[in-house]
């Protein structure tokens, strides 16, 4: 991987993947890893592959569900919606991720200070 | 799997093409557009890779994480996986073995070749509708088989056969089997093929042609002549006469009724023209391209053609066709439609059982549902762990009801029972099979489902807060309670219908059959045709001459012989009376007519009731003289002295004419719940027949006689054929047996029923105290007395129970009329039966509800009120 773009944790390209979803309405896998990349400013390049195996579990878990449809010029493709325990799921992950990177932020902060 | 695969491959197919248009927008060559492309999206084989052990294993994984969970689960409550299990496995075994009794006997089709085009042509006559009766009017005579195999175009290889007993001799043991007299078409009717050789076909029945034919069952050949592969061509005595063996038919053929040997029947000179005799069975095939409605319009009409040209010799007869299958499954469709009726409520049952175990479990977990769900768990998985856990209580249920349908199938099939058509065929099969899976797993599906559904409604914040006591299971405590209403119900119906079966057979044995079976054993002797012409006096002689030798037997206390002994059915005629105006040709008195010897009635049993009984000199020389029985004394001379009437018979070749010298009692004669219609007695000297049957008389032990009885026959004529040595209470037993099959069955099913019921008012009330524990408790402590909390619960219990068993006499009442056929001196709605079975079952409901109800009583207020 290229310098300036970091590897991602399993767990947070989950709950990136749920997060695009919920904003978004149904999407296929390439527009859901675009969309990642767009919002993330490019600095999250990820193989765009790796979208797949998180698409996977998030199915098995019954966060979303896929279905084959149409794409903007008319190719099929499947697209990927949140369901309502995704929901659930998306609210508390978000609030577990924003406590605990608070925490982190602060512990480093600290750190800095030494 | 392969799905899943190619579906992702066309995923990323998609992707790839998206990316490499994204390149090109940017201005790259579609070369290097399409190499970009391919980088970013990563390596197509191993995403693929990846993506198929990632899917597999999270199904796997998540699949064996319920599993594990479901067995955990159901070890720690095993009385609750115990009782569902035991639920399951009873209602999916009473049907799986009813289901496979009604596949074997009335769906599975007849194993002959041409069985969807056989039809059977039955002779019909006016009053011949009831049950009984019908079967002896359905035969024809050998001039309306004539008729029809001329005229009827609708049908082809019109048959005809009577069954027969046939003496083998000569090769062994000399032995007696059953088997018929066919039309040269038999087999080609059935459209079966022999094992060995060839079938009587053709011309083997022509009058003239060489009749001396015959045709073995694959059982006859392997028990009598060792399977001997050089059998096609040996020449056999059979009824004291050589005939040819043409082939032996393959294993399991053995229409009509359990045939072991097929000669051709020969239409000799009288008897073609005959139409008094109603003796054949006509069986034909439908032609192709005819239906059976078809073929029935033409039988009609032509039946219609011939009754009016022949009104006197045979008035009202009418012809029809039915199909062959319904033609044997007749008699014992209503039975087995009324256990297929039971079966199915019993199931019901269980599946109500098992619906309220798993809604009140379903309630009790309703706080471990709310906090999984908090913890993350979907809705779909919640619902998929519980239908596991159902799987898990179905899978065993279902084996278990194999277990137990199979052993009912050897039970049901050692019970009896010959005259159930087709009995021979019952086994459980992979149809039944199928059919108690589907059943377990639809009973899984459903009662798993609807608590899953309604519990993973729950709102979690609600339940969480809650807490245990008072859980929002209101209405489905409601709900379960409902449930206990038609089991009782249900439980009504079966039990009403046991006890009515059983009360008719306690009558039925309590009637008196006219004579006494005790110590008396019956032996079966058929003579040749050949050696002893019909009507010949020299088979009485020889009759006679056993009759002494029997006798003389050491323990014997008298011998008596008959044609046909009571219960088991017999000849009938026509007769007139003399001095008395002839009665229209198709009104005429009949009787049944036995022939026997001086001392029957003595050893059977049979009172006199007024002249005297035969002697010795009512031989071939003597005056023609009869004895009739109590219910013909009454019926013809009511106030007149039947002593000394004569009376002509008129069936049975050339009239013959006696005068009434005695009357005796009445004996049942066509089976212990059929009335007694009016009898004639000939001796056996003045009217001998070929069919009799040996009665003796002993104070010993039976069996042990027969060696000596055999031994007795042979010394007169080694080459006499023995059949059916039975007991008469044997005799008496098995004319019982298809009704004690029916009560055994229904009764088990009850049994069943009322043990659901308990189970059912148990489990309610038990989780209901459980769940009100704490209401208990201030009740009690707020002054409640112990009984008051005592009624309190078991009038919830039985109050439910009143409930469904009002609605149970209720449907009961309608339902049991369905089996009015079946029952025996008792009404289908007898007032002791329901009674009985309301009382007992208000006792099962309060007994059941006694136990938690105590419980409940014993509850410590402090306890209840610190639960918390």
């Amino acid at each position: 991987m290229a310098e300036g773009k970091s590897e991602i944790l399993q767990g947070t390209l989950d709950l990136m993947v749920l997060k695009t979803l919920a904003a978004m309405g149904p999407l296929h896998g390439y527009g859901i890893a675009r969309r990642i990349e767009q919002i993330s400013e490019e600095a999250l390049q990820i193989n765009q592959g790796t979208i797949y195996a998180s698409l996977v579990r998030l199915m098995q878990r019954g966060w979303i569900s896929g279905a084959w449809g149409a794409s903007d010029n008319n190719r099929k493709a499947k697209f990927y919606s949140i369901t309502r325990a995704g929901r659930k799921r998306l609210a508390s992950e978000a609030e577990n991720w924003e406590r605990i990177s608070g925490v982190i932020g602060r512990v480093l902060r600290i750190a800095e200070r030494g | 799997m392969r799905r899943v695969d190619e579906d992702f491959s066309q995923e990323l197919q998609q992707h790839l093409e998206m990316l490499t248009e994204e390149n090109l927008r940017r201005g790259m060559t579609f070369e290097e557009a399409r190499r970009t492309a391919k980088v970013r999206l990563g390596g197509m084989t191993q995403l693929r890779e990846t993506h198929r052990e990632l899917h597999g294993w999270l199904a796997f994984e998540s699949f064996f994480q319920d599993v594990r969970y479901a067995l955990r689960t159901l070890r720690k409550g095993p009385g609750f996986t115990l009782v569902c299990v035991l639920t399951l496995g009873l209602g999916i075994g009473a049907s799986t073995a009813i289901f496979s009794v009604v596949n074997a006997v009335l769906l599975r089709p007849l194993p002959y070749p041409n069985h969807e085009r056989l039809v059977r042509i039955e002779e019909r006559h006016p009053g011949s509708g009831a049950l009984g009766a019908s079967f002896l009017f359905a035969n024809a005579t050998y001039a309306n088989f004539n008729d029809l195999e001329r005229d009827a175009k609708a049908i082809e290889n019109i048959s005809a056969f009577r069954e027969w007993k046939f003496n083998l001799t000569g090769d062994g043991e000399p032995e007696q089997v059953a088997g018929a007299l066919v039309s040269g078409n038999f087999f080609a009717a059935l459209g079966s093929k022999p094992a060995l050789g060839r079938m009587i076909a053709g011309e083997d029945d022509a009058p003239g042609a060489d009749n001396r034919v015959t045709v073995l069952s694959y059982a006859l050949w392997q028990r009598h002549f060792g399977a001997d592969s050089g059998i096609v061509g040996r020449t056999l005595q059979i009824n004291a006469e050589n005939y040819r063996v043409l082939g032996v038919m393959p294993r399991g053929f053995d229409y009509p009724e359990r045939s072991e040997l097929w000669c051709p029947l020969v239409p000799h000179g009288q008897f073609r023209d005959n139409r008094r005799a109603h003796l054949l069975t006509v069986i034909a095939d439908l032609r192709a391209e005819q239906t059976l409605g078809n073929a029935q319009g033409e039988i009609v009409a032509l039946g219609e053609r011939i009754e009016k040209q022949h009104r006197t010799d045979d008035p009202d007869m009418a012809l029809a066709a039915v199909s062959l299958k319904k033609s044997m499954v007749a008699p014992v469709q209503p039975a087995l439609m009324v256990l297929v009726f039971a079966v199915g409520l019993l199931m019901v049952m269980a599946c109500a059982n098992l619906a309220n175990l798993l809604l009140a479990r379903a309630a009790g977990r309703e706080k471990e549902y709310s906090l999984r769900a908090a913890l993350g768990a979907g809705r779909g998985r919640l619902a998929r762990q519980l239908l596991t856990e159902c799987l898990m209580l179905a899978l065993p249920g279902a084996a278990l009801g194999l277990g137990i349908a199979a052993w009912s199938l050897q039970f049901i099939v050692a019970l009896d029972s010959r005259d159930l058509p087709r009995f021979a065929d019952i086994r459980v099969d992979w149809r039944v099979l199928g059919f108690a899976l589907l059943v377990s797993c639809f009973s899984a599906l459903l009662f798993g489902l609807a608590p899953a559904l309604s519990s993973t409604k729950t709102d979690l914040n609600a339940s969480l807060k809650a807490g245990a006591a008072a859980s929002p299971g209101g209405t489905r405590r409601g709900s379960s309670r409902a449930l206990v209403v038609p089991q009782f119900a249900l439980a009504v119906v079966l039990l009403v219908g046991a006890g009515l079966l059983g009360n008719s057979f306690v009558r039925l044995l309590r009637v008196n059959p006219g004579f006494s079976q005790n110590s008396v054993l019956t032996i079966g002797l058929f003579l040749s045709p050949t050696e002893y012409p019909e009507r010949d006096v020299k088979s009485a002689v020889l009759l006679q001459q056993m009759l002494a030798s029997v006798r003389s037997i050491a323990g014997v206390r008298s011998a008596g012989l008959v044609t046909a002994l009571p219960i088991t059915g017999g000849a009938s005629t026509d007769f007139v009376i003399e001095g008395r105006p002839l009665p229209p040709a198709n009104d005429e008195p009949s009787a049944d007519i036995r022939s026997v010897d001086a001392s029957y009635f003595r050893t059977m049993g049979i009172p006199l009731l007024a002249g005297r009984e035969f002697t010795d000199a009512d031989n071939a020389n003597g005056k023609r003289v009869m004895v009739i029985n109590e219910t013909m004394a009454r019926q013809y001379w009511p106030r007149e002295n039947p002593l000394g009437q004569v009376v002509t018979m008129k069936d049975w070749g050339p009239p013959l004419t006696g005068e009434i010298v005695g009357v005796v009692g009445d004996v049942k004669t066509n089976g212990l719940d059929e009335a007694v219609g009016p009898m004639i007695y000939w001796p056996y000297f003045q009217f001998p027949q070929l069919f009799n049957t040996l009665v003796v008389r002993s104070d010993g032990d039976l069996f042990r006689l027969v060696p000596a009885v055999k031994a007795a026959i042979w010394a007169v004529n080694k080459n006499q054929a023995i059949s059916k040595i039975e007991t008469l209470e044997q005799v008496l037993s098995a004319s019982l047996a298809r009704r004690r099959l029916y009560m055994i069955l229904l009764g088990v099913f009850a049994g069943a029923a009322l043990l659901l019921a308990s189970v059912g008012i148990y489990g309610v009330v038990s989780y209901s105290v459980n769940q009100r524990t704490q209401e208990m408790g201030i009740r009690i402590a707020v002054g409640a007395e112990r009984g008051d909390v005592l009624r309190l619960v078991l009038g919830q219990g039985a109050r439910a129970a009143l409930l469904g068993i009002a609605a149970g006499i209720a449907a009961a009442l309608v339902l049991t009329r369905l089996m009015a056929s079946l029952l025996f001196g008792v009404s289908a709605t007898d007032p002791l039966t329901f009674l009985e079975v309301a009382t007992l079952l208000t006792l099962v409901a309060l007994s059941a509800s006694y136990i938690p109800a105590r419980r409940a009583m014993r509850v410590d207020p402090m306890v209840a009120l610190r639960h918390e």
